[in-house]
């Protein structure tokens, strides 16, 4: 199986703290792949690394092979922990802007917002919408191109039940549709209902790394062997 | 690097409300300024000012107040892609950091070339209505309109300058305001207590401060030495050089 995301000795340093402590890891292609850790364990940064907004130390990443990741990230779907638009434009302008950006037609504004139910709000202000209706916008921009790549960080942060349980669903459905996905978590019964493979950091280091099935051999589930391994 | 996608990009982030309301207050004050100056002029208690001078006030009053809210409007527009996160949307997205700079650079040009247009309009306006049509082609020779344009030019690449390197809009705008007003004091002290201008009249400290270098060039009506020219030409490197580079290495909240 090919690679998507493949990154090598990773680091990056914040005044005497290595935030990231050369890590190393690939995601192949068509699965769904998740960072876990807890809290200040480097996956942020790591994500921030691979999206180019954080300049590395030292190491190497590569999107499909290619090291310029602004490139690449044109056809990568991304949705970051805390909702971004521009609050004062309406739903449809932010997504042209987006579209404009990535070089995509602008037709595939209106499927996108269809997709995540928006579509009737699509000439409103974005400043008028509720937490879990900005986080659907941003899930409606991560889907413009149709990417084969996805990043999310902390997807359900800020979400309620409801709003858990649609990106879970959605992040199921297109994990089955073959999507190649990595997502930056804290909540290990999510991610164990998602993800084939994780790595777990810890103090900005890779602990472990692998499938879920043979990880929690032995163990009840993730959470347990999340545990086991980070105390 | 494609100068009309980022162009177009730009323009599809410009109309919101708040900078509706900013290029909507140097429009009116630029006409009341030209009403104001016009209407003393008209009046017989002025009648020894020639129009060559209250066009040049106009000019320059305009100068000031269309650079301030340039630079508002820069420090509001840059600032909120760090506020609104929408700076790091654009570089997930695809745009480059040098797209992303060239882009603001070119929106700072908008408000400059606004603020031009509009300035030179009401003037143009003020002057048909004296019936000084002549004596107004005398005044806005190209000398005098590159001049008034350097002046807001200078003023938005300052503004671009504060927020790129302090990224927050309120330090921006507090430091711009502060910052005039400590040169103005350092201006006043050298004046007052070492009282240089009768000592040596060829030293002005003004023309080394960031902000006043400008004027001194501009404004003087006397002869300016080379060096003046040469430090308000740094300056105008420093200001755009100094956050290109910094934005290009810096890390950026996502």
């Amino acid at each position: 199986m090919s690679v998507a995301l493949e990154v090598s000795d990773l680091r990056k340093k914040y005044g005497k703290k290595l935030a990231v402590n050369n890590i190393s890891f690939q995601v192949e292609r068509g699965s769904v792949f998740g960072l876990l850790g807890p809290n200040g364990s480097g996956k942020t940064t790591t994500i921030s690394m691979i999206l180019t907004l954080i300049k590395p130390d030292g190491g190497n990443i590569r999107l499909f092979g290619n090291s310029d990741l602004t490139e690449e990230l044109k056809r990568t779907g991304v949705l970051l922990e805390s909702a971004t638009y521009y609050p004062n434009l309406s739903a449809a302008r932010n997504l042209k802007i987006s579209c404009k950006i990535k070089g995509v037609s602008e037709e595939s504004i209106d499927k996108a917002l269809e997709k995540v139910g928006l579509l009737t709000e699509k000439n409103n202000k974005v400043k008028n919408f509720s937490l879990g209706m900005k986080q659907r916008l941003n899930v409606a921009s991560a889907l413009l191109t149709e990417p084969d790549f996805l990043i999310f960080d902390e997807p359900t942060n800020g979400l309620d039940p409801q709003g858990i349980a649609d990106m879970r669903k959605l992040l199921i459905e297109l994990g089955q549709s073959g999507k190649t996905i990595l997502i930056a978590s804290h909540l290990l019964n999510e991610m164990e209902k998602i993800c084939q493979h994780v790595a777990i950091m810890k103090e900005g280091r890779i602990l472990d790394q692998g499938e879920i099935k043979s990880l929690t051999q032995g163990f009840e589930n993730l959470e347990e062997y999340f545990l086991n391994i980070t105390s | 690097m494609n100068i009309k996608r980022i162009i177009s990009i730009e323009l599809l982030k410009l109309p919101v409300m708040s900078n509706y309301i900013i290029l909507g207050i140097l429009l009116l004050l630029d006409f009341a300024f030209s009403f104001l100056f016009f209407y003393q002029f008209s009046s017989s208690a002025s009648e020894s000012d020639s129009f060559m001078d209250v066009g040049r006030q106009i000019l320059n009053t305009q100068a000031s107040f269309g650079g301030m809210l340039i630079c508002i409007f820069i420090i509001l527009n840059v600032g909120g892609e760090y506020k609104n996160g929408t700076l790091s949307k654009n570089l997930i997205d695809g745009f480059s950091r040098e797209d992303f700079y060239v882009g603001k650079f070119f929106v700072m040009l908008f408000c400059v070339l606004f603020a031009l247009i509009v300035g030179v309009v009401s003037l143009t306006i003020g002057s048909l209505a004296l019936g000084k049509w002549n004596d107004f082609l005398h005044l806005m020779d190209v000398t005098f309109v590159i001049n008034f344009f350097i002046q807001l030019f200078y003023n938005g690449i300052f503004a671009l300058f504060l927020i790129f390197l302090f990224k927050k809009v309120a330090i921006s705008l507090v430091l711009y305001f502060v910052w005039g007003v400590f040169e103005n004091i350092l201006t006043g002290i050298q004046y007052v207590y070492f009282k240089t201008q009768e000592i040596d009249s060829t030293f002005r400290l003004d023309e080394y401060l960031p902000r006043s270098s400008i004027e001194v060039v501009l404004n003087s009506t006397e002869y300016i030495h080379p060096s003046s020219i040469v430090i308000t030409g740094l300056y105008i490197l420093l200001f755009l050089l100094i956050p290109y580079f910094s934005f290009l290495k810096s890390d950026i909240k996502s």
